[in-house]
């Protein structure tokens, strides 16, 4: 009885170490922060935020989703609402965005966008 | 015949030194983690994990580049896995820490900035036996990433401190006494 008790806590200590070993670094997606667009470009846009205004970079690795489906770029206009997911630079003033979800219904035709399946 | 025979005496008397020497200090101090390695046995440590680090660990160049971004990724994950133990600054000034044995190095200082690149991968894939650091696997970007992360340690912002505070909760490094 004392042996299974044994070997089942070695178990355990060992299934928690190997999710642990097993975490992938690279699925962080970082803090959600949400904001307002105020500007947009061809490299970003810029999110007010409660802690002010803040430069959001996008790469070609970057998700665009509205409602869990993918969107594209140009979709995203001023005044939209968005959560980012991304890595927030040293200087505290730049995201590099891995996802960003906007909010709301869809406006279609604006842009010409729509939905992108 | 005579000199074999002194010099083999000479040996014992030495091993019996050091064995009743390894003793008493062995019995004096206890088997507690929270005293300090002496230097000696901090300096004998050191040199056998080099001698058993692969010439080819040992001389691997960083592949990635010291971008902002990288070293941003890298902060996430340091402060992610690493600073519990670490801390954010990279002091070791944190609870765990204070009751490893060996403890942590401040990692801002010589003991681990001296190290070459691939040391500190080699490190951070492997672990290191008898110690607290774990072998973490991998082969990739992300444990380069973390090697661009500790050369930045000394250089680390407040603002860079603040960041991995809100992922950690893990209070900036004081002067306190653990």
């Amino acid at each position: 009885m004392q042996r299974r008790r044994f070997l089942g806590t070695i178990l355990a200590a060992g299934g928690s170490a190997a999710a642990l070993m097993a975490h992938d670094a690279s699925k962080h997606k970082g803090k959600p922060i949400k904001g307002e667009v105020t500007a947009t470009g061809p490299a970003g846009f810029d999110l007010k935020t409660d802690k002010g205004v803040l430069k959001i970079s996008v790469t070609a690795k970057t998700r665009f989703e509205r409602d869990e489906e993918p969107v594209r770029f140009d979709e995203i206009s001023e005044g939209a609402h968005v959560t980012v997911f991304g890595t927030m630079l040293g200087d505290g003033k730049e995201v590099v965005a891995k996802e960003v979800n906007l909010q709301g219904a869809a406006e279609h035709g604006h842009h010409g966008g729509g939905h992108k399946h | 015949m005579y000199r074999l025979k002194i010099t083999a005496l000479l040996a014992l008397g030495v091993l019996i030194v050091a064995a009743a020497g390894a003793y008493w200090y062995t019995t004096a101090h206890g088997f507690s983690a929270r005293t300090e390695p002496n230097p000696i046995e901090a300096f004998l440590a050191r040199k056998v994990r080099r001698l058993a680090t692969p010439s080819s660990a040992i001389n691997a160049s960083n592949p990635l580049e010291a971008t902002p971004l990288n070293i941003a990724e890298a902060r996430d994950h340091f402060a992610d896995h690493c600073a519990v133990c670490h801390g954010n600054d990279g002091s070791g000034r944190t609870p765990i820490n204070a009751g490893l044995y060996p403890p942590a190095p401040d990692m801002r200082g010589p003991v681990t900035q001296d190290l070459t690149d691939g040391e500190i991968f080699y490190i951070i894939k492997n672990g290191i036996r008898f110690t607290g650091m774990p072998g973490w696997g991998g082969e990739g970007e992300e444990n380069w990433k973390l090697v661009l992360f500790i050369r930045h340690l000394p250089k680390i912002t407040e603002t860079e401190l603040e960041l991995m505070q809100e992922i950690n909760g893990i209070e900036l490094a004081s002067g306190e006494e653990h």
